[in-house]
């Protein structure tokens, strides 16, 4: 907000000539690509990305055998020539480990936040546009959902899960399925949230009156005519939420009870290492920790750019 | 106020009833056999069953519901059942105050730091400095904090040797002072999380209310900058700092559980863990609960703060 | 301090002398001038006023008196002098000073000028330490410019918070606050937008006895050219980043010299104008977008009498004498340009088409009953444009609500279209009475669906409205758009693609779309420009008389309701307190709250008229006051009745009544005696 109307007034008028020609998300895209950390985090995520989809054939070692002849120490030997990372504790190459260690977390992560905002903004939409009692009880329900730190809640559903039967009948991978029903299960309250209050903005508005007073259903009216205006909010939503999904994701790896072995999940490689700090040995944990912290600062520089020009 | 203060912690306390449901239907629905995992897997199974006796593990839904609710209110949560001579509470309590001592060196550190940040980030914004600590914030507050933990006692701890790496039981017979070498790192990468959060808020705050018309106001009568800070903008820029502070101590419960790991601190976080492996539900579940109270206790703590400083906002919440 | 280096050699001390301002905003980097070289001066003592449509920069340049800008704001050219300094040369602490002790402002929304955290006491008292003053000494002036600003009480309203107060309130507290320091020049920014009418007079009369006190040289921006007439001695017009005319606000008034002037004040009805007996006049094409490059004659474009060497020549200044100016080329051909054209109407039928029986509305706010509308009765014919007035909180738009359906009257009432009762809620109704009755709002912004195309918009209504199939649908929206005058290029863009009155009249197309009954007119063009408002009003007439469709008019500019209504309503917390027909209401014989309203508005036609004064403000609909609602306000209150017995509706003629204690023909008495 601008304290002159005269300055708001003439930006107005500017933007409507600019883009006479051009429609809005081009010139949020032009926007966009100008921002100089949109396009550093876009270069570390679609670095990761490549990793993880690679894989193996790229790796110096295969990441899952020992090496521990490659050293003459017993394992984890140091940086070297060889071992650029040096090797873990059982004497795999960590560059290797490493370079595959975003497989399963970008999987997991990405799908649980997307899972997040579908449910959640179903949520909200209902919440906010309906009102009444339905919006009372179930916001009394989010709010007793975001007092529950998430950490804690995802340890104790984990924890206790180990032998559900129905998850181990899914398929082969059950337990990453089952991080990304918890987590996006956890999601679910605050994108619910934040899309409520996006809606209740959007309810009253005349061109919401109007519909109704031309005989639209309801149905129709979130859906048609509310959800195009609220995408923008819903959009920085939805990669805000994919940067705490990793954060989560990786702390559970990191506590035990997420992404499991073999995998070479970063969280989990620090977890399994971090005693050896006790012998001086930084390097199993240096570099899985350094991807991590390139990762969710690539992604938070994404989020960031992107709420920016939505808010614009 | 009064009247907003008791509907306030009406409200709250529906809300405690609610979660307290929500993690009891959590444990009760998971397929897990306390009694088998505590007493092991070869246990007889007439002492396994004796267990299921003797904690009511076979009771059905509302007994056991209703076991945790009296709980809630006498404050009294029986005993646990792995360690069967500790109640539950004075078992969660130890470690949960050596949680505490490491949240409040935390917000010591990083408090003052950050909203000094976040002020000087909106007084030059736009320009290289207000770049540097929104850059800075981000970065801080986008890592996990078992991560920045892990990079810390590498840095600061291995390599420049300036804190210990790793907490050791050792540091409980020292001085709150001989502690601080063990305690710094830990509560350091907890304190570069709030950094991010509260800094950012205190400058958008900052910014709303330096760009606001009552500001201007203020400089057309002819207050000098400072002035106009101290008058007008600090007070209407703490109310979102206030709340972002409230819920990071929320938070600040979640990324203390890495922390600790990382660092061996023998806090909340282990009890929660054993508890969480064991299948020791009262633990477990009171463990969850007491710390969504503690983020309750926090945010009711920071909206009544806020009404306090914001007559307006007492308005808006009394017709919520 | 500078001393005084002002260019025209009077004897006194300018209080405010511009030369040659320009000014610019840095948009992307790029320099978009705003002021394109703005040059007037304010005598002490004097009020000058500044007029123009949006963008025109006015609102930039009484900022600039201050220096105040933007962020993004630079001063590119020219020099400002206040009471002989130098503003524009002054480094940071004198500039500080010169706002302390010289100058103040009064702003456009006194809500949010003041800051909510604090006491009103807190940051008027703090207006009088800054210059030096003790607390104590501080505070009891803090009191004394409240009574001066005409606060009955001003120790309790020091222990408020500015939320607690009315917007009329703020605003005696904002102008306490400026004359706080005695200044040599202060400037109003729009300082009744928003205000209701009758506050809007009462702030006014005081801003206007205050100058007579204080000598202190006024700067007044208003949109509104009625509130510039009344209070300036002086007026200058301004487009796009020039003053284009300037002189005696009566001369410039009645006696335009300069084409976008002629255009503005003809584009105004004015002079109990009706749209029977001319459309009124428009000024094609649209303002210039910020920054655009115009280098010769700023109106050019847009100018009717405009020749070629308006083209190639900048307009020179053109003395009228009595320092009256025009920055024209062709001052004496500005008769020329069009009369008003006289309009060809239909007038209103007779045949019944709405009928409003005892409908109330009671909504229920944190556990109490709160009465929005109480027993309305009132008729539609076919034709008929209803005009509805009345201050905030009147109940015009709940009542517009009501009719529509969007919420349900409580139980009681009967709403009669063309003989069939109507159901309360709008989704209860059959699709032939939903096609019946549309609305036009006042934002169009928030009206249309930012995400479709106005093509979409359209088919949509015409759809579902109608029924009709595709190709039908796609006929009648053509047809609807020609109607309309908006172009098939318009039809795909998305609205936030149109300008302001664009987008109302594809909101208008819209309503249209199912050849409705009845369209409710929610102030549909209290946020367009006076220009557009005018081609908007046009469009009205015209598909009204085309189309026999019944309007319920709101507004609460009583110019534009005089022009476009059949009859009108006055409403007064949920009450109707009089109807009758436009020349009835307008011609004697009022409820002394119509007769209050009528007063409050400042005529552009320098009318001198006598003012009413009402006491205290509007009630707050939760807690009505007993017997007759307005009896707390009423200056002809009878004592032991008004208060305690609600009064009749009494029909004075044929077609009007009003609901008063006080007999017409006692009403006629008492207000010949007075005018």
């Amino acid at each position: 907000m601008s304290n002159i109307p005269d300055a708001a007034a003439a930006t107005d008028v500017l933007a409507r000539s600019l883009t006479e020609r051009k429609t809005a998300r081009q010139e949020r895209w032009r926007l966009l690509r100008r921002r100089p950390g949109f396009l550093v985090g876009v270069f570390i995520v679609a670095f990761w990305v490549f990793c993880a989809i690679v894989g193996d054939r790229i790796t110096p070692y295969d990441p899952f055998t020992d090496r521990d002849s490659d050293c003459g120490l017993r394992p984890p030997c140091p940086p070297s020539g060889a071992h650029w990372f040096g090797t873990d504790q059982i004497g795999r190459d960590i560059l290797s480990r490493v370079m595959m260690g975003a497989r399963d977390l970008l999987l997991v992560a990405p799908i649980a936040a997307v899972l997040a905002v579908i449910t959640g903004s179903i949520l909200g939409m209902v919440m906010g546009y309906y009102r009444g009692w339905v919006d009372n009880i179930l916001s009394r329900v989010v709010e007793a959902f975001l007092a529950l730190p998430v950490v804690m809640v995802g340890i104790l559903v984990l924890t206790l899960s180990r032998e559900s039967s129905l998850l181990k009948a899914i398929s082969f991978d059950s337990r990453n399925i089952l991080i990304i029903y918890v987590v996006a299960l956890l999601f679910t309250p605050i994108v619910a949230r934040t899309v409520r209050s996006t809606v209740l903005g959007e309810r009253d508005l005349d061109y919401v009156v109007s519909a109704k007073l031309r005989g639209e259903s309801n149905l129709f009216i979130m859906t048609r005519e509310i959800l195009p205006n609220i995408s923008g909010p819903i959009i920085v939503e939805l990669t805000v939420r994919i940067g705490y999904s990793i954060f989560t994701v990786a702390t559970l790896s990191f506590l035990g009870v997420g992404i499991q072995r073999p995998s070479p999940d970063w969280g989990l490689a620090i977890s399994e290492s971090r005693d050896l700090l006790n012998a001086d040995q930084w390097w199993p944990v240096t570099f899985p920790a350094l991807a991590i912290a390139t990762l969710v600062i690539a992604v938070n520089l994404i989020a960031d750019s992107i709420q920016a020009v939505y808010e614009r | 106020m009064w009247r907003y203060v008791v509907k306030r912690v009406l409200l709250s306390i529906v809300t405690l009833w609610l979660l307290a449901t929500i993690v009891f239907v959590m444990t009760w629905a998971l397929p897990s056999d306390s009694a088998r995992l505590i007493l092991g897997a070869q246990a007889p199974e007439a002492s396994v069953e004796a267990f299921r006796v003797k904690f009511g593990l076979n009771d059905g839904f509302f007994a056991q519901y209703g076991r945790l609710l009296k709980g809630l209110v006498t404050f009294d949560f029986g005993v646990s059942w792995k360690y069967p001579t500790q109640e539950v509470w004075p078992y969660l309590a130890k470690p949960l105050e050596k949680t505490a001592k490491l949240a409040v060196l935390a917000m010591i550190i990083t408090a003052p730091i950050s909203v000094g940040a976040g002020l000087l980030a909106a007084k030059f914004r736009d320009r290289k400095l207000d770049r540097g600590i929104v850059l800075v914030g981000l970065a801080a507050s986008s890592i996990p904090e078992f991560v920045t933990g892990a990079l810390l006692a590498v840095g600061l701890g291995l390599k420049l040797d300036l804190f210990e790496p790793v907490y050791s039981t050792r540091a409980e017979e020292l001085s709150i002072i001989g502690q601080l070498p063990y305690l710094m790192l830990p509560a350091l990468a907890l304190a570069l999380a709030y950094f991010g959060y509260i800094a950012r808020m205190m400058r958008a705050g900052t910014i709303r209310a330096l760009d606001s018309d009552y500001v201007r106001t203020a400089t057309m009568k002819g207050l000098s900058s400072s002035q106009v800070m101290r008058r007008h903008v600090l007070r209407n820029a703490a109310a979102p700092t206030i709340t972002v502070m409230s819920v990071q101590i929320g938070y600040l419960v979640s990324g203390i559980i890495g922390v600790e790991v990382v660092f061996n601190y023998p806090g909340f976080s282990r009890v929660l863990l054993d508890a969480a492996v064991d299948g020791d539900l009262p633990v477990l579940q009171v463990a969850v609960i007491v710390s969504a109270l503690i983020y309750m206790v926090a945010t009711l703590i920071a909206d009544l703060v806020i009404a306090w400083l914001n007559p307006r906002a007492r308005l808006d919440l009394a017709s919520a | 301090m500078t001393s005084a280096t002002t260019s025209t050699s009077t004897t006194q001390t300018l209080a405010l002398d511009v030369v040659d301002l320009e000014l610019a905003y840095v948009v992307r980097g790029v320099q978009r001038p705003v002021l394109r070289g703005v040059s007037f001066s304010i005598k002490p003592g004097e009020a000058y006023g500044l007029v123009g449509e949006s963008g025109c920069g006015k609102s930039t340049t009484a900022y600039a008196a201050l220096r105040y800008m933007p962020r993004n704001g630079v001063i590119t050219g020219g020099t400002i002098h206040v009471d002989g300094d130098n503003i524009t040369a002054m480094n940071r602490n004198e500039l500080r000073e010169f706002r302390m002790h010289k100058a103040s402002m009064v702003y456009q929304d006194p809500g949010t000028a003041l800051n909510p955290t604090l006491k009103i006491g807190r940051q008027l008292i703090e207006a009088f330490t800054i210059l030096g003053q003790q607390p104590e000494e501080a505070r009891q002036n803090a009191l004394a410019a409240l009574k001066r600003v005409q606060i009955a009480d001003p120790d309790r309203v020091m222990g408020r918070y500015p939320h607690q107060l009315s917007g009329g309130m703020l605003q005696r507290v904002v102008i306490a606050m400026a004359l706080a320091c005695d200044p040599k020049l202060l400037v109003l920014d729009e300082p009744t937008t928003g205000l209701d009418a009758t506050v809007e007079a009462e702030v006014l009369d005081l801003v206007r006895n205050l100058r007579s006190e204080t000598g202190a040289a006024i700067l007044l921006i208003a949109h509104n050219l009625g509130v510039i007439r009344s209070m300036c001695d002086r007026v200058g017009v301004m487009y796009a980043g020039k003053i284009v005319e300037e002189g005696n606000a009566n001369e410039v008034f009645d006696a335009p010299k300069h084409p976008y002037t002629v255009g503005l004040l003809r584009s105004l009805p004015r002079g109990g104008m009706h749209k029977r007996h001319a459309a009124l006049a428009t000024i094609p094409g649209s303002l210039p977008v910020l920054g655009a490059d115009l280098p010769t004659c700023v109106y050019v474009d847009r100018c009717p009498i405009a020749t070629d060497i308006c083209r190639e020549v900048v307009a020179p200044i053109v003395q009228i004498g009595g320092g009256h100016f025009t920055r024209c080329h062709h001052p004496d051909q500005v008769a020329a340009i069009d009369e008003l054209v006289p309009a060809n109407l239909r007038d209103a039928g007779d045949q019944t088409v709405l009928e409003i029986e005892d409908i109330s509305k009671t909504f229920r706010q944190a556990g109490h009953d709160v009465p929005a509308l109480v027993g309305v009765n009132l008729t539609l014919t076919d034709g008929e444009t209803l005009g509805l007035v009345g201050e905030s909180g009147s109940g015009k738009t709940t009542l517009a609500k009501a009719i529509l359906g969007v919420h349900s009257a409580d139980a009681g009432g009967h709403l009669t279209l063309d003989q069939h009762e109507l159901a309360g809620k709008i989704s209860k109704r059959s699709t032939d009475d939903k096609r019946a009755m549309q609305i036009i709002f006042q934002n169009p912004d928030s009206a249309l669906n930012a995400s479709w195309t106005v093509r979409n918009i359209l088919r949509r209504s015409v759809r579902k409205l109608t029924g009709k199939n595709k190709v039908d649908t796609d006929a009648r929206v053509a047809v609807l758009a020609e109607h309309l005058r908006l172009s098939p290029r318009h039809l795909d863009m998305k609205p936030s693609q149109l300008s302001g009155g664009l987008k109302q009249r594809v909101a208008i197309a819209r309503a249209f779309a199912g050849d409705p009954r009845i369209v409710v007119c929610d102030e549909p063009t209290s946020a367009l420009d006076v220009s557009v408002q005018a081609a908007i009003l046009n469009l009205l007439a015209e598909l009204q008389s085309e189309q026999r469709t019944s309007y319920v008019f709101i507004s609460h500019d009583l110019g534009v309701v005089r022009y476009l209504a059949d009859r009108i309503a006055v409403m007064y917390l949920g009450r109707i307190m009089e109807v009758g027909t436009t020349d009835q209401i307008f011609g004697g014989v009022n409820h002394p709250y119509t007769e209050a309203l009528l007063s409050a508005v400042p005529t552009l036609d320098g009318a001198p008229s006598r003012r009413i004064r009402l006491a205290g403000e509007i009630p707050s609909p939760a807690n009505p006051p007993t017997g007759c609602v307005f009896h707390p306000r009423c200056p002809r209150v009878i004592a032991g009745l008004c208060a305690e017995v609600e009064p009749p509706v009494v029909e004075v003629t044929l077609g009007h009544s009003i609901r008063c204690h006080i007999p017409p023909d006692e009403l006629r008495v008492l207000q010949s005696t007075n005018t």
